[in-house]
């Protein structure tokens, strides 16, 4: 079955009813067409981590330990079996996230930050590809990524969702299945309606119910502080390539010159190229070495992953150009993702 | 246009005027529709003789139940089809459509929310694509109906649609009074109003008063009265004349009065032609007023700021 | 995302048939007049489409201004109605887009194809997303029971007796389509002429290659159920194999029979013959300005859904009626330049200054 089928097809060439069968005009108006640009890809992203701003202040020797802890599941023989290409070379790129957007006055300037990062890092052999501020999975200084990816969910609707109701997009929450109490209005004297345990869509007989908040009101221009779940969705997204904002690209990584580093987090790329022959940044599956702090974000993440609507070009370029690797990808996104969780 | 039909007081013949004029307006030509938002007692269905929807609808697509958000789409009713009225009516040459959407039966009053607002408002605008006239009748008094269309006008999405209210009163001091709070006073549609982003001389504009129930002292129904009681009838008419003046409500204001008839204090229904000419059970001057009341809706001259 | 860019491969059905086939692609038009004064420019029309800001409008000029939004996507999980009433359950996501023709047609539809469900038991929603526009019927009902059950007018055939079940309900995602256009601060919201919104069912299914001769002959049975509702079932030859194609052709139906609808209430509530001919000029005059020149069957269709038109032009000759229509009107033209001197004095212009006002004075 191809997603692509079901797409609009305007533009079409005029006139079916009076044309003869042997005059057949073709006819094409560009801005009728819709198109979805192809990214560079790797075989894999991993992850060395996702840093907060207490991170840098425990001193070089916490990086250090993180870096060293991770080092030997880093390693390009064991990264190669995860894409399926074991014993072959293999296209993998580093990178991390460091939270510039929940705390951003605690953050030291990328001038202290980011030395740091690669020494601790490349005392164990690790190299750092890409690092990225985490505001920009809000916006990346074109596009508001964060808004972006919220428009494009799909609730997964539980049973009795008919396309009569709006899917419920104003709280700011999404679940994987439905909430406990409905919040629909009774009239005065109207029946009320009993409790009812929350439950899992697709669930193995038993729920694992989960709502995840994706952000809250806040003044300012922005009006929101979005969740780090949702914004590690983002994160997720981008390293897979499958983000397109009217059908281009929004991953344009930007070298970065060691020597000459911006004062504050607001002027450092989106994502920033350490490395100059680093392999691409988004890649057909990701890896990340996290603490074990982060299982209920990822949680959430791969809650919210599974209710986004991909571009089907985006989606389905990525499952072919494996193919043409002999590579397999899974057809669902949350399916590319694979992790290490570390205890402390 | 949108019309909205209001009293302080129950029982002023609110409904049952609001219908005649809907009634009278779709048989001048235009396409009109009914909204029963007298959430609290939904029955027009009855007065239009819409048996399936007598007291509200029991298909649970009633609007109660689509300001909920229970069903997408309010359930309409064709009333020149549906109305068992007089044998049923067919739609007359020349007559517009006269659509009723009722309330949900068993529907009670609720508390409006922002969802509410704007399903509202997207019912407004819908039949404003087909409808020339909207005519939407609320609860008494204070209501949650009256909060409801209050926030839903002062959206900008509905600032190019034209809205005029009607507010009801019988013609006693009570009702005056009472007539003149719901629009000036304490929490009144004006305050309310303002307190919801309406400009108040704007909405002011926009508001004028019908009697009813209204006894003209020279009425033929008043000829057998005792000269005492003629005299005493005439000076207090006087004296609700001026009271309704001073309570801005005066005859410059006052865009209908319906006179008291027999027939509707006894059954509430739509006057037709045949009820006056043929069995003769309805005043000819009920029929007149409410077919002035429909005309005058859109006459500008009647409407301009005062 | 057209379907240029990725030719369409076979279909599904013709792989290796388990026990039933099925794959039917149902939808809804509705169509109305987008609430402005005037007829809207080209920027204002993307500005009103421009519903998702990660994906494009889609815009055409020839042979008329046309633009449509992306697709919305949404997620159900319901019963189906089927023409037996036996039970069957679909999850999936429906497509749904909302387009401008003309600057001045505004139209949404929703679709969604209906396939056979791999198993018995629901998946996690990322499968069906994977999909998108696809439903997955759990229920062992074919493709005439369940084209039957979507083309039954259902508000109208529901029990009068309780609430209906939820079922698929396209209607209500075209509708807040609708709406969500109609509340843009890109228009005024002023009415230029009354129109009701029309809605146009379709259900289109394919034939089987080994039906024999019967398998390379379309056809197509259009409804009138009443003012303002149609349904369309399509019987297409295997060769036509782009669902996409369908939906636009069913779109280019909804709208030509939408502005037939729309003119011929407009003269019939006209007082053509009752009142001068320059009072109904100006009734008539917003289809005049707005509406006379988009009709063009056909022109946004593909070439192989051509018959599609012919075959409605033979019967019931859609655009015999336009042009009657269109004569009428022409006539009323003329008949009110030559009553012009006679018919000024005593109605005056009041008249048409907006569909309200003008209607009460006209006695």
């Amino acid at each position: 079955m191809e997603p692509q089928l079901m797409e609009p097809l305007p533009g079409q060439p005029p006139p079916a009813v009076p044309v003869a069968p042997s005059a057949r005009a073709v006819f094409r108006e560009t801005s009728a067409a819709g198109r979805t640009v192809e990214v560079p890809l790797a075989q894999l992203s991993v992850e060395l981590g996702h840093f907060y701003p207490e991170d840098f202040h425990d001193g070089a020797g916490a990086l250090a330990a993180h870096f060293r802890r991770i080092a030997p599941w880093a390693e390009h023989s064991s990264l190669g079996a995860l894409v399926g290409a074991a014993g072959r070379p293999t296209r993998v790129s580093t990178c991390l996230l460091v939270d510039d957007y929940s705390e951003p006055d605690t953050l030291p300037p990328p001038g202290v930050v980011l030395p740091e990062l690669i020494a601790a890092a490349g005392a164990h052999g690790l190299v750092i590809d890409y690092i990225a501020r985490e505001s920009a999975c809000v916006e990346n200084g074109r596009v508001p990524l964060a808004r972006l990816v919220e428009k494009a969910l799909i609730p997964d609707p539980p049973y009795g969702t008919n396309g009569s109701r709006p899917p419920v997009h104003e709280t700011g929450w999404l679940c994987n299945g439905s909430r406990s109490v409905s919040t629909a209005e009774v009239p005065a004297m109207g029946g009320r309606t009993p409790w009812h345990p929350p439950a899992e869509n697709a669930a193995r007989r038993h729920s694992v119910f989960l709502d995840a908040e994706l952000w809250t009101e806040e003044p300012g221009p922005e009006g929101r502080l979005w969740s780090c779940s949702f914004l590690a969705a983002v994160w997720q997204l981008l390293r897979l390539g499958l983000l397109r904002a009217r059908g281009e690209t929004v991953v344009n990584p930007v070298p970065v010159d060691l020597t000459d580093l911006p004062d504050g987090w607001a002027d450092f790329p989106a994502i920033g190229r350490m490395t100059p022959r680093a392999a691409p940044f988004c890649a057909y599956r990701t890896f990340s070495a996290l603490g074990t702090t982060y299982l209920p974000v990822e949680h959430a993440v791969r809650v919210i992953l599974g209710q986004v609507g991909i571009d089907p070009a985006a989606l389905a370029s990525t499952v072919r150009r494996a193919a043409e690797e002999g590579l397999t990808v899974p057809a669902e996104p949350a399916d590319r993702l694979t992790y290490l969780f570390l205890s402390r | 246009m949108i019309v909205f039909a209001t009293s302080d007081k129950g029982g002023t013949g609110r409904s049952v005027t609001s219908c005649n004029v809907a009634y009278r307006r779709a048989m001048q030509g235009s396409d009109v529709c009914y909204l029963d938002f007298d959430f609290g007692s939904p029955t027009s269905g009855a007065i239009f003789g819409v048996e399936a929807a007598g007291q509200g609808t029991p298909t649970g697509r009633g609007l109660h139940t689509y300001l909920a958000g229970g069903t997408a789409e309010a359930e309409q009713f064709d009333v020149w089809t549906q109305s068992t009225l007089g044998g049923g009516w067919a739609r007359p040459l020349g007559a517009g459509r006269l659509t009723l959407l009722p309330g949900d039966a068993g529907g009670g009053e609720f508390p409006v929310n922002k969802q509410m607002i704007r399903r509202c408002t997207d019912l407004f605008l819908s039949l404003d694509e087909e409808f020339e006239l909207t005519l939407v009748d609320l609860s008494a008094g204070r209501s949650y109906a009256t909060e409801l269309v209050l926030r839903a006008t002062a959206d900008p999405v509905l600032a190019a649609k034209t809205t005029r209210w009607l507010v009801f009163h019988r013609w006693t001091r009570q009702h005056i009074v009472a007539a003149s709070g719901l629009v000036h006073g304490t929490q009144g549609i004006l305050e309310t109003g303002a307190e919801y982003g309406h400009r108040k001389p704007d909405l002011e504009d926009g508001i004028r008063f019908v009697r009813t129930a209204v006894l003209e002292p020279e009425s033929p129904q008043l000829a057998s009265l005792r000269p005492e009681q003629s005299v005493w009838l005439q000076s207090y008419d006087i004296d609700l004349q001026r009271l309704a003046g001073k309570m801005r409500l005066g005859s410059s204001l006052m865009i209908g009065s319906i006179p008291l008839d027999p027939v509707l204090q006894w059954r509430e229904q739509i006057i037709v032609e045949d009820d006056i000419s043929t069995t003769r059970i309805a005043n000819a001057e009920t029929g007149q007023a409410f077919e002035a009341l429909a005309e005058r809706l859109t006459d500008k001259s009647l409407w301009e700021g005062l | 995302m057209p379907a240029s860019t990725r030719p369409a491969p076979a279909r599904a059905r013709a792989g290796p048939a388990p026990a039933e086939n099925l794959d039917v692609l149902v939808g809804e038009v509705r169509t109305t007049l987008l609430q402005n004064s005037h007829q809207v420019g080209a920027d204002t029309v993307a500005r009103l489409l421009d519903l998702d800001p990660g994906r494009r409008v889609l815009r055409a000029t020839r042979p008329f201004t046309y633009a449509v939004s992306p697709d919305e996507r949404v997620g159900v999980h319901c019963p189906l109605p089927t023409g037996s009433g036996t039970r069957a359950d679909g999850v999936g996501t429906v497509l749904a887009r909302a387009s401008v023709t003309g600057g001045i047609i505004l139209q949404a539809s929703a679709r969604a194809r209906l396939v056979r469900a791999a198993g018995e038991r629901r998946l996690p929603w990322s499968h069906y997303l994977t999909n998108p526009g696809t439903i997955e019927v759990g229920a062992r009902c074919g493709a005439p029971d369940l084209t039957a059950g979507f083309l039954r007018d259902s508000a109208r055939s529901s029990p009068a007796a309780g609430p209906a079940r939820e079922y698929l309900d396209l209607g209500a995602v075209v509708n807040r389509l609708l709406n969500q256009v109609q509340r843009m601060p890109y228009i005024d919201r002023v009415t230029m002429l009354r129109a009701r919104r029309t809605r146009l069912r379709f259900a289109v299914t394919w034939r089987s290659p080994d039906s024999g001769e019967l398998a390379e002959s379309p056809d197509i049975e259009l409804v009138v159920h009443d003012e303002t509702s149609r349904t369309v079932r399509l019987r297409l030859p295997a060769s036509i194999s782009d669902p996409a194609e369908a939906v636009v052709a069913c779109e280019d139906l909804a709208l030509h029979d939408w502005l037939l609808t729309t003119v011929a209430n407009l003269m019939e509530n006209s007082r053509i013959g009752v009142d001068p001919a320059a009072e109904v000029v100006a009734r008539i005059r917003p289809a005049v300005d707005h509406l006379l020149h988009l009709w063009m069957p056909g022109a946004r269709v593909a070439e192989d859904l051509g018959w599609m038109w012919t075959a409605l032009e033979r019967r019931p000759g859609f655009s015999r009626q336009w042009t009657s229509l269109r004569g009428q009107i022409q006539n009323q033209l003329l008949l009110a330049v030559l009553e012009k001197p006679a018919a000024a004095p005593t109605h005056g212009n009041l008249v048409f200054q907006d569909g309200v006002e003008g209607i009460s004075h006209r006695a």
